[in-house]
């Protein structure tokens, strides 16, 4: 329990103030003294942060109590569900909770629920919660406030797209050989394969290019992975071609569509197609 | 034997070695192993026309055959997984497609 004594602050200070305490709290209940005529708009915020709202009179203050509302949280198996559905499903769902709602979104699949994780907050969901249970797997997600993002933001990473694979080897190359020199500049590299892009991904692939001028494809791309460039594989375009994460070289991961509408959408990244 | 179809088979080798070397170019060296058959196909080939030599011919015939096995060998990855980049390789393995009849006709009509 948080107590606030409120008492010199009047309206609209009043209501900034107790907002700002209940989107930070982690407390059942807050108590609030105020003066009578401060209370314009309490009623309204306990609301939206999931609290119920309650007034005692004591002469002329009054003593608001918040406390906080049993929290269900609601189950959705997306188990089965092919990209992009857990995330339109999910997307959906959040679109309709309240802030301070959680839900659990389970599946049998680590990748569709790690795609859930990365998009969560594009969502204006938080991700409270993760686990294993009996080889199944779970994420809690909170709905939250996003808070306003900076218009200038400086972009300092990179995302290369590569849609063309190991059928355009002069690509192939570009999307490596500019991973490798953005890592070099202190750039944090993502590179998202889709479409025919997957093919490099697949093991053994890599190795069948090469160009006398370079060094074959593998062997520019491993090194460019223990660097700590992220690389993705659309999830879609690897089922198109029958590629399973099993398929796919050591350092690669499958992911949604919501993983790569979510790094689009990141004001910080440079995108480069290839 | 007729050198008719191997006439044939050696313009179609001659168109070959332009649209494989296109695709060459845009693979990289995955399909040395291929263009390699391929030229040696057509430098036999050329030379059976010219002799008449049935033993030539048979080995022309045999690295026509080969020339095409390695056209798929060499591309089936591609084949296989890039959807969007395989019609770039379509009009050299449609020309290897080519081969096979033409060159078991060579011998056997």
């Amino acid at each position: 329990m948080k107590k606030i004594n409120a008492l010199g602050i009047k309206y609209p200070n009043s209501k900034i103030l107790v907002e700002n305490i209940l989107k930070h709290n982690m407390d059942d209940e807050i108590i609030v003294n105020l003066k009578k005529s401060e209370t314009q708009g309490l009623e309204e915020l306990s609301e939206k942060y999931g609290y119920d709202y309650r007034i005692e009179t004591k002469g002329n203050e009054l003593v608001v109590r918040m406390t906080k509302k049993d929290i269900e949280i609601e189950k959705l198996d997306v188990t089965g569900q092919t990209c992009p559905g857990p995330v339109i499903i999910v997307g959906d769902k959040l679109a309709s909770m309240q802030i301070g709602q959680r839900i659990e979104i389970d599946s049998n699949m680590k990748e569709t629920l790690d795609d859930l994780i990365i998009s969560a907050p594009e969502m204006k969901g938080s991700v409270v919660e993760e686990g294993e249970t009996n080889g199944n797997y779970y994420v809690v997600i909170e709905k939250v406030e996003i808070e306003a993002v900076s218009q200038v933001t400086k972009r300092d990473k990179v995302l290369v797209v590569q849609s063309n694979g190991i059928g355009n080897a002069e690509k192939a190359y570009a999307t490596f050989i500019f991973s490798k020199a953005a890592l070099s500049m202190g750039k944090e590299v993502t590179i998202f394969l889709l479409m025919d892009g997957v093919s490099i991904a697949r093991k053994g692939n890599a190795e069948k290019v090469k160009h006398p001028a370079f060094e074959r494809l593998d062997k520019l791309m491993g090194p460019i992975i223990e660097q700590g460039a992220q690389i993705y594989v659309c999830e879609l375009s690897a089922e198109f071609r029958g590629i399973k994460q099993s398929d796919l070289v050591e350092g690669t991961k499958l992911a949604g569509a919501a993983t790569y509408i979510t790094l689009l959408s990141d004001p910080s990244f440079a995108v480069v197609n290839f | 034997m007729q050198s008719t179809y191997q006439i044939l088979v050696l313009s179609i080798l001659l168109s070959g070695i332009v649209s494989g070397f296109i695709t060459f170019r845009m693979s990289g060296m995955k399909l040395a192993p291929h263009f390699l058959v391929l030229i040696v196909s057509f430098i036999v080939t050329l030379i059976g026309i010219l002799t008449l030599n049935t033993t030539i011919i048979y080995a022309a015939v045999i690295l026509q055959l080969l020339t095409v096995i390695t056209a798929y060998t060499q591309t089936w990855a591609v084949l296989k997984y890039n959807f969007q980049t395989s019609p770039a390789y379509a009009p050299h393995l449609t020309l290897m497609t080519l081969i096979p009849v033409l060159s078991m006709a060579s011998i056997l009509v």
